[in-house]
């Protein structure tokens, strides 16, 4: 608490010490958007020219800039935009909400003026990656649906299990450290068709950030990235459509008016066309996926904006009616931008959450049904207290209801007896405060400090177990074992079964000593209370989340990481590399043989170990010109390990338990050594455009038998030390190009046809190599999965 | 909105995704294999039971028969002990036991090879009469698959597990955690029999330690399907105990005493 005491006082120091001298001064405010979609631009830089003052706009456009009196030329400028100045004479508070033009000028170099880059230098954030919807619809991707995660992967620091696999890993970060939000909502489960595609549609994405690293103290509960989506907010002067078709799913999206200028909706549906993609799997049945999204928002006033949001996505798979799976997420969302003077805006967002799994075995005679309900508060402040420094602070806190899972006969005759499994409940609170702040133009900090607390409500039963011992270790086999309750006991649900409290703090600095040049550095600290329960090696819809509770400690996580950033001004190319280390502590693993599926106490089958990954990250990339994209390289490493947990007694000797892996450090299932992503855009004319991507990375960690025994007529290959060996080197060429049809000239329909080729030169990636008798020929053989060879599609977009 | 208009495009050209690869494994050090699951019909005044003993081997090569062990399994409650003579060369030990003595009390298997002595120690589980069995005619994956359904009365007040033996190598292990007490029936599809072959289907007890090794067996063996994903490994531990100082040296395979109940079925 001494700690935490000392840390306030210093950051009252800091921000009492810069006191400029008196001086009379007014701000100016306002709202960037896009004159043509009304859509508000994030990220927008606002400067004042000839001074080194200025700003840029929130996650909702918002932007303040407090100058003293005077005349200024101010000039707002965002990337692909034309940049606008105006002349003012400040003489008092100024609204000033601009509108800004899309730079169609294809060909000529997009002006971006020096002052933004060195304002983008200037931010001590860092380890942040950002994405524009138009870069991800032009990445080539697999049957040539544009898709979010496809892309993140393409950037440095990112990765995933491959294709079929779902969700994404950050710095050596496990899929379930990743904090998905879509419109402040969180989400779940990213993926649709068991990871094949993700669950945004790229129609109604405006903006991504994914950070990786120096993560504000805004955010909190995933110890490894934010991934921070925003949807489009609504044409609120034209009635726009657009969509596109392709070979797995179709999507529309409209949006317009409803008051001009006042109020819009948007709506968006995508859906697949089913039957079509099953021939991979050798079955003849069915699997689809849907998605919606809905948006209404209002502008009150100046001072108040109103957005009701809504997301529905659903996957169905199913085979001859006999096994139906079935699983999605839904979210509503208000939320409420109220701004309470020109230096202070405000966010208050309410979000309700569902994610849904269901199946049903009619062959066994049986639905299942599970989920996780939430209830989110979230209120967000952001106070321009002057140029130099400004704070965000504000509050969150999450009600989940998880339901671990129902099991209910399906017809008269099953014999199956109905069954609940115990629901599980908690509430996680934040408070944080967040002070960015520039010392000198040299440097600028940002420091916050983020507090949560944890409770795991009480629930209808609790397992008690001999000495608190839910797993034992058995020294004579020299295996764990599940410990068998010795009592169950019935709960209420206002006596908490356990809570948990974190201290967060989080700092960042920049140190840009000239406009091009910027060293950066960072360290955090994030808790995580939700545990994904998986014991593959990427998510699959099945597993569980689950709340830490008496057996589960809190996944607790620190990063370092230190980072040069320079920008070439006149070939318009940056360069970004960082350095990073993290240690997560009480990262969870699963004792051999863990049976996962319909647990009712999953702590019986849990250790509680750590994890640790560092790396470097490098980051070229051209954003300007005919010739577009990036090369990134990482090289890192990522290592898990469960310790045994003391010695036991054997007989009277003294056995030391030996944990997971003989205690010792073995690769996540994640750690790829190299990972060369290059992406590159050309556009040759109006008409045509090329797109490419190259993707290498070392083969992923694997498990080779190192004998095989004969068992009841079956052949049991049995394994050693944990991912001692790897998979073949992944690599792969993607190729796309883009037809905008000449006749497009001026007319309301604009149509656009994207032929690519994913995996051009057809290798066969090993998704797994598993091992197995061949029942034909008796004989034992490896076989390798591939997934996707060469994989030729098209698809026509379309606007009007 | 003026004409809408859908192109359906269909351009999918899917490749193979499974292809047989050469792999380079090491040569593993041989650990004893003990294939010892006991299944004894209590309705019989006597069972012979046999166990079979192996050393373990390199994926690709078969494992070779031990057939110089002396193994005896020993009634810890009664004091009973029964010797097994080696068949012949293929590694198996077998003899006839009464019935009484496998079915109360702790059981334990002895085995000494190579001068070392290893153990196991189990009880018997048991199980219920197969009510029905009969032949279905849908498919779920496969057209090819027989459908197989079995029905039998789980008995009440008591947890259960059950390890059912479909013949040729195929199995399925259940509990009753979602059918206490109840009479269960539900559908299984083999993927190995074909029409005019004739199946013994055994419905075996089990407990739960030994329904976790079987799990682990059967996921390892890739009987249950293989999947994009890397199949979770492990050591394959079962309940064969051998000298204290060769933990990472132990012997594979299980000792376990089920009580069985079969039926045949001849597939159309």
């Amino acid at each position: 608490m001494q700690k935490v005491f000392r840390l306030f006082s210093l950051i009252l120091i800091l921000i009492q010490a810069p006191r400029i001298a008196a001086q009379e001064t007014y701000t100016i405010s306002g709202e960037v958007s896009e004159r043509n979609t009304t859509e508000s631009v994030i990220g927008a830089t606002i400067l004042a020219e000839g001074t080194r003052q200025g700003t840029a706009t929130n996650e909702y456009g918002f932007y303040s800039l407090t100058l003293p009196k005077g005349k200024y030329t101010i000039i707002i400028s965002a990337l692909g935009f034309k940049s606008v100045s105006r002349e003012i004479d400040l003489q008092g508070n100024l609204r000033l909400d601009i509108q800004l033009e899309e730079n169609t000028e294809l060909l000529d170099e997009v002006v971006v003026s020096e002052d933004t880059e060195r304002l983008e230098i200037n931010q001590p954030q860092m380890s942040v990656n950002a994405l524009k919807s138009t870069t991800i619809k032009n990445i080539p991707v697999v049957l040539g649906e544009a898709d979010v995660l496809r892309s993140l992967v393409l950037l440095p620091g990112v990765s995933n299990g491959g294709e079929g696999a779902s969700g994404f890993n950050v710095r050596g970060g496990a899929a379930d450290q990743n904090l998905i939000l879509l419109d402040e909502a969180i989400i779940f489960n990213s993926s649709h068709l068991f990871g094949f595609f993700s669950v945004f549609n790229p129609d109604a994405i405006k903006d991504i950030k994914l950070y990786k690293g120096g993560i504000p103290a805004r955010y909190g509960g995933r110890v490894s990235s934010v991934l921070d989506i925003y949807q489009k907010e609504g044409n609120k002067n034209d009635f726009k459509v657009n969509g596109g078709i392709g070979l797995v799913a179709s999507r529309l999206l409209v949006e317009g008016p409803i008051t001009k200028e006042r109020s819009s909706f948007l709506l968006g549906g995508r859906s697949s066309y089913a039957h079509l993609f099953l021939p991979l799997f050798d079955i003849n049945n069915s699997a689809s996926f849907y998605d919606l999204n809905t948006k209404i928002s209002f502008k009150l006033n100046p001072n108040n904006n109103i957005y009701f949001s809504g997301y529905f996505g659903r996957d169905r798979f199913s085979i001859e009616d006999r096994f139906i799976n079935y699983y999605g997420n839904a979210v509503f969302n208000f939320r409420w931008n109220h701004l309470f003077s020109e230096k202070l805006f405000s966010n208050l967002s309410l979000i309700y959450s569902d994610y849904d799994y269901g199946l049903e075995l009619d062959f066994v005679g049986f639905e299942w049904d599970s989920g996780i309900q939430n209830m989110n508060l979230k209120y967000d402040l952001k106070y321009y207290l002057n140029n130099n420094i400004q704070i965000n602070f504000g509050l969150n806190n999450i009600y989940y209801g998880f339901n671990p899972g129902k099991i209910i006969p399906n017809r008269e005759d099953s014999g199956i007896v109905e069954d609940q499994l115990t629901k599980k409940y908690a509430n996680e609170l934040a408070v944080y405060g967040d002070i960015e702040q520039r010392i000198t133009d040299e440097l600028s900090i940002q420091y916050g400090l983020r507090w949560s607390h944890f409770t795991r409500l009480g629930q209808d039963e609790i397992a008690v177990y001999e000495n608190d011992l839910p797993v034992l270790y058995d020294p004579e086999t020299g295996i764990y074992k599940e410990a068998v309750p010795t009592d169950i006991i019935t709960g209420e649900r206002s006596n908490s079964l356990a809570t948990f409290m974190n201290f967060e703090p989080r700092f960042s600095l920049t140190y840009h000593w000239d406009d091009q040049n910027a060293i950066k550095a960072s360290y955090m600290r994030i808790s995580q209370y939700l545990h994904l329960l998986s014991n593959t090696s990427s998510p699959t819809p099945l597993d569980v989340w689950t709340p830490s509770g008496p057996f589960i400690k809190p996944q607790l996580s620190d990063q370092i990481a230190a980072g040069y950033f320079r920008e070439f001004n006149n070939a318009g190319l940056s360069l970004e590399t960082e350095v990073f280390y993290k240690k997560i502590r009480n990262r969870i693993d699963y004792i051999d043989g863990a049976d996962l599926i319909a647990k009712e106490n999953i702590e019986t089958v849990i250790l509680n170990g750590e994890a640790r990954a560092y790396g470097v990250e490098f980051l070229l990339r051209k954003n300007t010109g005919n010739f577009k994209g990036w090369l990134a390289y990482t090289l890192s490493r990522s290592e898990q390990r469960t310790p045994g947990r003391g010695s036991v007694d054997f007989n009277g000797t003294t056995v030391e338990e030996p944990g997971i892996n003989n205690g010792q450090w073995y690769s996540t299932p994640w750690d790829k050594t190299h990972d060369i992503s290059l992406y590159g855009s050309y556009q040759f004319n109006r008409k045509w455009k090329m797109n490419a991507n190259f993707i290498y990375q070392t083969g992923q960690p694997t498990n080779y038998p190192i004998g095989q025994f004969e068992f009841q007529g079956l052949s049991v290959p049995y394994y050693g030390l944990r991912n001692e060996v790897r998979l073949p080197d992944y690599h792969r060429l993607d190729l796309s190009v883009s037809l905008t049809p000449d006749k497009n000239g001026e007319r309301r329909w604009q149509g656009e046809w994207v032929f690519s080729i994913y995996n051009a030169y057809n290798r066969k990636n090993a998704a797994s190599i598993n091992f197995r008798r061949n029942t034909d020929s008796g004989n034992n053989e490896a076989v390798r999965t591939a997934i996707f060879g060469i994989v030729p599609s098209v698809t026509y977009n379309f606007n009007f | 909105m003026r004409r809408f208009f859908i192109l359906y495009i269909f351009l999918l050209l899917f490749t193979s995704c499974e292809d047989v690869v050469d792999i380079d494994l090491n040569d593993p050090e041989p650990r004893l294999v003990v294939d010892a699951l006991l299944r004894v019909d209590s309705e019989s005044p006597s069972n012979r039971v046999s166990v079979k003993l192996l050393l373990s081997s390199n994926f690709f090569e078969d494992n070779t028969a031990v057939n110089d062990a002396s193994v005896s399994l020993l009634n810890v409650d009664t004091g009973q002990n029964i010797l097994l003579p080696a068949e012949g060369n293929n590694g198996v030990y077998s003899a006839v036991a009464d019935t009484d003595v496998l079915t109360s009390g702790t059981l334990e298997l002895q085995i000494t090879y190579n001068g070392i002595l290893y153990t196991a120690i189990n009880e018997f589980a048991p199980s219920t009469p197969i009510v029905k069995l009969e032949q279905g005619t849908s498919s779920l994956f496969d057209d090819e698959d027989i459908e197989i359904i079995i029905g039998y009365e789980d008995p009440a007040d008591q947890t259960n597990y059950y390890l059912l033996d479909y013949d040729q190598g195929e199995y399925f292990t259940s509990e009753d955690t979602f059918y206490p007490g109840q009479y269960f029936e539900f559908s299984y599809f083999h993927g190995k029999a074909i029409p005019g072959d004739t199946l013994e289907v055994y419905l075996l007890g089990a407990n739960q330690e030994f329904i976790n090794y079987m799990n682990q067996v059967l996921e390892l063996s890739g009987e249950q399907g293989l999947t994009p994903f890397q199949t979770p490994v492990s050591a394959a531990r079962g309940n064969i105990v051998g000298p204290n100082d060769t933990s990472m040296n132990f012997a594979l395979g299980y000792f376990a005493v089920l009580e069985s109940y079969s039926q045949t079925l001849i597939v159309e």
